[in-house]
């Protein structure tokens, strides 16, 4: 009974500090909207600042935290609110999604630019020179008491201004309907400025108190608050006192497990999975509010041609196969999975761009199919392939049958959850038997991946494997626009405009959701094992959560509707980065911070780059002469390096200069050819731009007839 | 998996997609030839280790009047530019003492960055002649490219099991792929230390998969040196947001020492939860990531409340510089040529292979071949770097560690342990235990189809 009580005040001192997050993710969420992945980092950032001022600076404390709380973090929350999220505060939820996961990656690689991640930070926790006082057979730290006290009052705090003040009923009211808050003469935009002000108070002052009991780091700080997802999630999101329960239910369970869990070898991993385990439960069990859909505006899915996507695909192979021949083979090495991510990020175009589905999952189930091949295929026998892609489908569809009532953010959570419990418990596994079938997963370090044998060619050079994941690529590519052409892919679409319409004109929403889930987990699953067989040898680490969320940053980025999404998220991955380390290794910081400044500049392009990209390219397709002149001019170029007669710069650089030349004169051509269609008259102002002898030419007409 | 390493890999994990950092192959620049012959080639008791000659045939890929070597490192991913340190101040100090018979050292740094050990092994196998005084934490990627290529190395560290032991390398750290480097330490700690704590020995452990195999050496070791493991815990590399519940395990179960193979920031963190609920154990296994003062300063007042130990696994202490010339030849040199650049742990096993290159090179006159250089190196059956660390028979490529010294973590700083040393600085009775558990081999030339005779 001691111990229960030992680890019960234990768990409630972990709880306080993640009620304290989690009840500012609730509050930001409830008044606008977003699930901030940032909140974190925002906590991250502020005991950062507060260690610069108190520690490395030799401010006196309560100075720094008053600067900290209650004019940096103000100032960043504000700062956020204007430049991150305003600009998507009327697209969708992986939009919004998006700009915070850019935020967080953002925050986390100028933190480490900053302040230097190998000197040692040291930040003791507060009355630490006090004597720890005794409750019982409880030792409580003054730190400890200092959070739990902190905790409470900043719920009587909310409970305050949420219910007592007028801020407090407009932000309520700003949940319950924007446009009609704004009709009754209050302000929406101010009550989310209060919102970012309070939710970054409070991830600071989450921040503050958590970092002296953690490594001041920055990953660390940012990433720890999955438990805290988890009590904000208790709370559904909008309550405070379920959030409150939420974080004593998960501190608690944390502390118990870890005193009372047998030792034994599968079991540890489940206690770090716990968290991540509960959320996906609580997601799944509690009842969810209606998601705030009605101020999203649905953008039309873009509509491939079957004939551009085979010159599409076509233009992949062959970048590849340029590619091989003019890399060496360190070179092919870094460049070459930028296919393989390619068929990864494809993986979300069925899934999240036509289905609407959100899930931050894909590359932990690459790295299933990943394992598949390496534990079924030691010499790259083809029929693996299949397989990979079979148990991958599998794992897809077993998350689709219980996310089948889940949606939007909370999708996006529940496979956030389930990668973490990869992460944590499933791939560090050892190996284990189910009805006599041996089943390994990561449990060595690494596991060996074969290059596949090809009717007894086996492809095993950097170069052969970069082409063939081209190949999968270029014919995943032409798959999904087929699909998109398809019945199928209408039928996609329409799930994702509205699920009850869908439903009640007689679609099955769980045959919809588990298929489009199994074929896009398929799809990541061999872009896994093209990205595995690439590597030669892979770790868990090389697809857990976090490795994710860049490629899916990219592909939002990129447009998901697009079929041409694929090639863009794995060049634009991983060209970039490559390309400026080589040309200019001074750079690195920045271009640490490229993802994340590619992902707040998107709010200008909420379409994606790839569909501009895809117009803008078009006319050059159209024009044979155009089009003639650039493969020939190409052909030249290339033919001089092959011959060495020029180097990899000279190749780009014409390339680039020519492709941009012909698309310009193409683009001029076509403009200039094409005539006007004719509008009809009552379009005028809407299809074409209102002009200023419309008004005589309509003012005649009437009065002619 | 040497432990040293892998939890360097670790703490590093956590990172992996937080940001790629930046690809560094280029060139160091040395001193040019013109440096003056004032500086002494001597370097601890090896006499005349660099001086001046005329040797400059072009005898192998990469040598001329300059010898290029390839020093690996992650430094894009950790921001640790300790090996990186270490070459540029052993090449400068030696060029201008000369160079290696009147050859220049250049070294190009391979930055690995964690995850493109590949790359920059194929970039090495294309310029350098040797492998040289550096490491990567998944430096099992690159051996068979390494191997295939016939390129042998002096590493600083090897850490996974693929590349320690494997052909074509020595090793300058004790202790071989199958024979467990910490036996001596440990029977010490449950034998002679603290008896009292052998059926209490607890084990916590990151959650990464690249520590599953160190955990099973641990478990394994401890245990054939009579003790028992009674607490064994994860947690996640990620981060724990509190170390109170397994502060709080750790006294309810009664475990009197502690094995952490994590890294020191969260170490720091537990021992002062320790602390502050009042549970003192009888020792702390820091290992010898820690050694340095980011830990002290980290852990702050815990420091005094613990008993934190390490075995440097026979390199001589830093602290004790003054009393060791090659010792404090090393901190000299970094004062002179890096004055901003700290001297850790693994800046003197670099130091070590450096200067084992320096002299097999040196041997073979202006004929300099890999073959020449790798055959002289296996001559050497007491090597020291000079005086650096305890003797090492470098003939026998896996051989068990004889000798250990163990460090202490005290408020002023790390002190030797009251270890009982019997050889100087160090004690060299070490049992040799060899690891029954199949924790992967070390790949060889036959595994990529080729031999010895291949090797010129």
């Amino acid at each position: 009974m001691e111990q229960f009580l030992i680890f019960g005040v234990v768990g409630l001192s972990t709880a306080a500090i993640y009620a304290i997050i989690g009840s500012g993710l609730v509050l930001t969420y409830t008044t606008t909207g977003v699930f901030n992945f940032a909140h974190g980092a925002a906590g991250m950032l502020s005991a950062f600042a507060y260690w610069q001022l108190a520690v490395g600076w030799g401010w006196p404390v309560p100075l720094a935290l008053a600067a900290v709380l209650l004019v940096l973090a103000p100032a960043f929350g504000l700062l956020v609110e204007k430049v991150v999220l305003r600009p998507v505060q009327n697209l969708g939820e992986a939009e919004r999604l998006v700009m915070t996961v850019a935020l967080l990656s953002g925050l986390i690689a100028a933190a480490r630019w900053i302040w230097d991640p190998n000197l040692p930070r040291p930040l003791t926790t507060f009355f630490a020179d006090r004597e720890p006082f005794h409750l019982g057979p409880v030792t409580i730290t003054w730190h400890q008491a200092l959070t739990m006290a902190v905790a409470v009052l900043a719920a009587l705090v909310l409970w305050f201004v949420l219910n007592r003040t007028r801020t407090g009923t407009e932000m309520r009211a700003t949940v319950d309907d924007r446009a009609l808050v704004g009709l009754t003469g209050a302000d929406p935009v101010r009550a989310n400025r209060v919102a970012w002000v309070l939710g970054t108070q409070l991830a600071a002052v989450g921040g503050i108190l958590i970092a002296p009991t953690v490594a001041l780091d920055a990953a660390q700080l940012s990433l720890l608050i999955v438990s805290a997802y988890t009590a904000a999630i208790f709370g559904r999101l909008r309550s405070l006192p379920l959030t409150f329960l939420g974080a004593v239910v998960v501190g608690c369970l944390e502390s118990y497990l870890t005193g009372y869990l047998p030792q034994n070898p599968y079991l540890p991993g489940l206690r770090l999975a716990a968290p991540a385990l509960l959320l996906f439960l609580a997601l799944l069990l509690f009842p969810h509010g209606r998601l705030r859909g009605r101020d999203r505006r649905l953008r039309p899915v873009p509509t491939p041609t079957m004939r551009g996507t085979f010159v599409f695909a076509g233009a992949i192979v062959l970048f590849a196969v340029v590619l091989a021949t003019v890399l060496d083979e360190a070179q092919a090495i870094s460049y070459g999975p930028m296919f393989a991510l390619g068929v990864v990020a494809l993986s979300f175009v069925p899934l999240a761009g036509y289905a609407g589905q959100i899930s931050l999952c894909q590359l932990s189930i690459a790295g299933v199919g990943a394992v598949v091949w390496g534990q079924l295929a030691p010499d790259g026998q083809p029929w693996a392939l299949l397989a990979a892609f079979a148990v991958s489908a599998l794992v897809g569809a077993l998350i689709a049958v219980p996310a089948l009532r889940l949606s939007g953010v909370y999708l996006a959570l529940a496979t956030a959850a389930f990668a973490v419990v990869l992460d944590r418990w499933i791939f560090t596994l050892p190996s284990f038997e189910v009805l006599g079938v041996q089943i390994s997963v990561f449990n060595q370090s690494s596991v060996e991946m074969a290059g596949l044998d090809l009717f007894g060619f086996r492809l095993d050079e950097a170069a052969e494997l970069m082409v063939f994941a081209a190949v999968c690529l270029a014919l995943g590519s032409l798959g999904v626009a087929a699909l998109r052409l398809s019945r199928f892919g209408r039928r996609l679409i329409a799930l994702r405009d509205s699920e009850a319409a869908y439903a009640t004109l007689g679609g099955s929403l769980l045959f919809a959701r588990v298929l489009v889930f199994a074929l896009s987990a398929g799809i990541a699953g061999v872009g896994g094992v093209l990205y595995g067989m690439q590597l030669q040898s892979v770790t868990a680490e090389q697809f857990n959560f976090v490795a994710g969320l860049p490629v899916f940053l990219i592909a939002v980025i990129g447009g998901l509707g697009a079929v041409g999404n694929g090639l863009f998220t794995g060049t634009a991955y991983l060209g970039p980065v490559h390309l400026l380390n080589a040309v200019a290794p001074w750079t690195h910081n920045i271009v640490q911070l490229l993802p994340a400044l590619a992902g707040l500049g998107f709010a200008r392009h909420p379409e994606g780059i790839v569909p501009g990209l895809r117009r803008s390219w078009e006319p050059l397709g159209r024009d044979r002469t155009a089009l003639a002149a650039l493969l020939g001019g190409f052909a030249v170029l290339w033919l001089l390096r092959i011959g060495d007669v020029v180097g990899n710069a000279v190749l780009l650089l014409g390339t680039a200069v020519l492709a941009l030349a012909l698309r310009t004169w193409a683009r001029s051509k076509e403009t200039a050819a094409v005539v006007a269609p004719e509008v009809p008259v009552e379009w005028w102002g809407v299809r074409r731009p209102w002009r200023a002898e419309d008004e005589e030419v309509l003012a005649r007409g009437i009065a002619r007839g | 998996m040497k432990l040293k390493n892998s939890v360097a890999v670790l703490a590093a994990v956590a990172l992996l997609a937080a940001g790629c950092g930046r690809d560094g192959s280029g060139t160091e620049e040395t001193t040019d030839g013109t440096a003056t012959q004032a500086v002494s080639g001597d370097f601890g008791d090896l006499k005349n280790l660099c001086q001046a000659g005329d040797a400059k045939s072009r005898s192998a890929q990469g040598v001329d009047t300059e010898i290029k070597l390839g020093v690996f490192t992650d430094v894009g991913f950790t921001k640790k530019t300790e090996f990186v340190d270490a070459a540029e101040v052993f090449s400068k100090w030696c060029n201008e003492a000369g160079g290696i018979n009147g050859r220049k050292l250049v070294p190009n740094t391979r930055d690995a960055k964690f995850m493109e050990v590949r790359q920059r092994m194929i970039e090495s196998c294309r310029d350098d002649f040797f492998i040289v005084g550096g490491g990567s934490g998944l430096d099992g990627l690159g051996v068979k490219d390494r191997l295939s290529c016939l390129l042998p190395a002096f590493p600083a560290q090897a850490s996974q099991m693929q590349n320690t032991g494997s052909d074509l390398q020595i090793e300058t750290v004790a202790g071989g792929a199958f024979y467990s480097p910490y036996a001596g330490y440990y029977t010490w700690l449950l034998k002679e230390g603290h008896p009292g704590s052998a059926k209490d020995v607890g084990l916590i452990s990151g959650d990464s998969p690249v520590t599953k195999v160190l955990e099973g050496q641990t478990k394994e070791m401890i245990q054939a040196a009579g003790g028992t493991i009674s607490y064994n815990e994860l947690y996640p590399a990620q981060g724990v947001s509190d170390w109170t519940p397994y502060a709080q395990a750790i006294k309810s179960k009664g475990v009197k020492g502690l094995i952490f193979l994590g890294d020191f920031n969260s170490l720091s963190k537990l021992e002062q939860v320790l602390t502050s609920i009042d549970h003192k154990l009888d020792w702390i296994d820091a290992n010898s990531n820690s050694y340095g003062p980011a830990f002290l300063q980290l852990a702050g007042p815990a420091i005094a409340g613990q008993n934190n130990l390490a075995d440097l696994g026979g390199v001589h202490p830093l602290e004790d510089a003054a009393n060791n010339p090659a010792t404090q030849q090393v901190v000299d040199l970094f004062k002179k040529y890096a004055p901003d650049k700290p001297v850790t742990l693994q800046v003197v096993r670099a130091f070590v292979a450096w200067t084992l290159f320096a002299k097999s090179a040196a041997s073979c006159g202006d004929d300099l071949t890999r073959k020449c250089v790798f055959e002289a190196a296996q001559e050497e059956t007491a090597w020291t770097g000079g005086g650096l660390q305890a003797p090492l028979d470098l003939s026998q490529p896996d051989a068990p560690a004889k000798c250990f010294n163990i460090v202490q973590a005290t408020p002023g700083g790390w002190k030797p342990a009251d270890f009982k040393p019997d050889t100087g600085a160090y004690r060299c009775d070490a049992p040799a235990y060899k690891f029954k558990g199949d924790y992967g081999k070390p790949m060889t030339l036959a595994d990529v189809g080729k031999s010895m005779s291949d090797f010129k």
